[in-house]
């Protein structure tokens, strides 16, 4: 009788203070503490599925052709593969490669030349851009109020039923923070579960004096601007990060992206130069275009020969996370 | 199943041999409340009879408190848009000299935060992260709550969304981002939008633009704002487009839509178009 009751009472206690909590992004101990402020927008079940209706829904864009996830397929890591430059409504063509999401609560500003400064207003970027999605956040409200189950779905989400701009953003913003990547070889071998081969040991060592500084780990990027020593594309003329602070330091700088599941998101580089990973290496090998603002550490140039590429490339193989790219709660919602 | 049924059974039990204890618990509280009842009536009543006049005056001061001294102060803000002398109106024509010729406004808002009254160059009343969004033709005045009366001879407020709040992510109401005031490509507000047609600008449908922001430096373009005020609860602020646009070349600067030392330069020249009528 006591026992139950102690039992009940243990049992309503945990349920207590687990629902006060409410949802928490799950991600391992080796990681950093992320970089996005959960207190203005605090995780629920209800608005992460809101977002993820939202993010593969092409209601967002002007004439209804294009999602979030046209350009960002769960399938490609939330890349969009096979085209070195993405495509919008009516097949226009945009200047960049459509990059990967993942880890994003850890990114500090966001585009590849840092244009946007919070994930929360990221997504207003290709919303507007004339040539991605050309629609404007007041269209998509009109539109999202006409749109069963939307009215119901905001509704539970934030306890009110009137849809706003901040509302939508929120709760896109809440499906991508749940796009975290921590389980590749790489984090099975963190977590003591498997071991890596000797070869990717050796890759590894190659890693860690090569490539470290700015593909840091664990996120495989510290979310910083370099210039890589690309020669820059005269039918293109971007200059990255130099457009946003038009500062001549910044010319040619590009936001460093993760190595994490490279192999799903070919094209490699900004502008989607590059289609296999050993082009990529060839690049820092033997293709660095000297500036004067070049990533110091670029600078002397990366010396490996034939049998250190081919470890490099098997250690870099480890990123890899299938349970991150085939997770069905990340997928096209049914 | 068998386990089950014994299961049941044995609840029914435990729950016969819990109300019974409950009963006979109940019991002996009962009586103990109803003494403990009577005696507080009895010391009331002495209280009341030895300090009727101290509770009353207790009572009435409670009373008072809550109605007068306390109570709130609403000081309105309201803003005047002009065109020189005359009230401005949107899509009308209105003439100006310095050009020599007509201009029309289409559009006009911009952001006050910050809001401050002060006295004798003291801050004795400041509004906590409130950011108002001023719109030609939806809303011109701002209501601020005080505590209580306040004496004050100057009024501080700023154009444009501090730089914490450029920087937190996404929020509601004024700032929500489908106001169209937050720039979509490069993150930030505009502080400050006027749109307009006149003749005099070479461009498509003769139209000019300033979407005024920025707040990293040095490009930041949010300016603090100063007016000596009477003590009143409504206070009047007029602000002078056509005073604005003499102090700008029109027919060359038409187009300013993105944070530069230009959008800096036009929002010091808009920053002293406001007057206390």
């Amino acid at each position: 009788m006591k026992f139950n009751i102690i039992l009940i009472s243990f049992i309503l206690f945990i349920s207590a203070i687990t629902i006060k909590k409410g949802v928490q992004l799950k991600y391992p101990d080796y990681f950093p503490k992320p970089n996005y402020d959960l207190k203005n927008n605090p995780l629920s079940n209800e608005t992460i599925a809101l977002g993820r209706l939202l993010f593969y829904d092409a209601i967002l864009s002007k004439n209804n052709t294009i999602s979030c996830a046209s350009c960002h397929s769960s399938y490609n890591a939330f890349a969009h593969t096979d085209h070195s430059l993405s495509h919008g409504i009516n097949d226009l063509i945009g200047k960049r490669n459509a990059p990967g999401l993942m880890n994003l609560a850890w990114h500090k500003l966001f585009m590849w030349d840092g244009a946007i400064n919070h994930l929360d207003m990221q997504a207003l970027a290709p919303i507007n851009h004339p040539k991605e999605m050309g629609e404007s956040m007041n269209n998509i409200v009109d539109k999202l109020k006409k749109k069963h189950p939307y009215p119901t779905l905001f509704k539970r989400a934030f306890r009110d039923s009137i849809i706003t701009g901040e509302n939508i953003l929120k709760a896109l913003s809440q499906f991508q923070l749940c796009l975290i990547s921590a389980e590749s070889k790489y984090d099975q071998v963190k977590k003591n579960r498997k071991k890596f081969s000797d070869q990717e040991n050796r890759g590894y060592v190659l890693f860690k004096t090569n490539c470290n500084f700015c593909h840091t780990e664990p996120l495989f990027s510290n979310y910083t601007f370099a210039n890589n020593g690309l020669a820059i594309d005269s039918t293109l003329n971007d200059f990255g990060r130099w457009q946003v602070t038009k500062k001549s330091t910044d010319s040619l700088m590009f936001k460093i992206p993760s190595l994490r599941n490279l192999s799903y998101t070919y094209p490699y580089m900004h502008d989607g130069r590059f289609n296999t990973i050993n082009q990529v290496i060839n690049h820092y090998t033997k293709g660095i275009k000297q500036s004067a603002n070049l990533a110091t550490e670029l600078k002397k140039g990366i010396l490996l020969s034939s049998n250190e590429k081919t470890d490099l490339i098997a250690f870099l193989l480890t990123l890899n996370d299938s349970a991150f790219v085939f997770n069905l709660n990340f997928a096209y919602p049914k | 199943m068998g386990f089950c049924v014994f299961n049941k059974l044995n609840i029914i039990n435990l729950k016969n041999n819990y109300f019974k204890s409950y009963l006979v618990k109940s019991k002996s509280s009962k009586h103990l409340l109803n003494i403990f009842r009577n005696n507080l009536n009895r010391l009331i009543q002495t209280f009341a009879k030895k300090y009727l006049v101290l509770v009353l005056l207790l009572f009435i001061y409670v009373i008072f408190s809550a109605f007068y001294l306390s109570k709130p102060k609403t000081i309105i803000l309201f803003f005047i848009p002009c065109f020189g002398k005359e009230k401005l109106v949107i899509d009308k024509n209105y003439y100006s000299e310095i050009i020599s010729d007509s201009i029309s406004i289409q559009s006009l808002r911009f952001y006050v935060s910050g809001i401050y009254l002060l006295k004798n160059g003291k801050s004795i009343y400041q509004t906590k992260n409130q950011c108002n969004l001023i719109d030609i033709s939806k809303k011109l005045r701002i209501e601020i709550n005080t505590k209580s009366e306040l004496d004050f001879d100057c009024i501080q407020f700023n154009i444009g969304v501090d730089s914490s709040k450029q920087v937190s992510g996404v929020m509601g109401g004024d700032l929500d981002p489908m106001n169209g005031m937050y720039w979509t490509w490069q993150s930030g507000y505009i502080n400050f939008k006027l749109e307009g047609k006149s003749n005099i600008c070479n461009t498509r449908n003769n139209i000019f633009q300033f979407h005024i922001g920025g707040y990293q430096s040095p490009n930041n373009t949010i300016q603090k704002i100063m007016l000596p005020v009477k003590n009143e609860t409504n206070i009047i602020i007029r602000f002078d487009i056509k005073n604005f646009l003499s102090q700008i070349d029109l027919k060359n600067v038409n187009e300013v839509v993105s944070p530069s030392y230009k959008s800096v330069q036009i929002s010091k020249q808009y920053a002293n178009i406001f007057s206390i009528e």
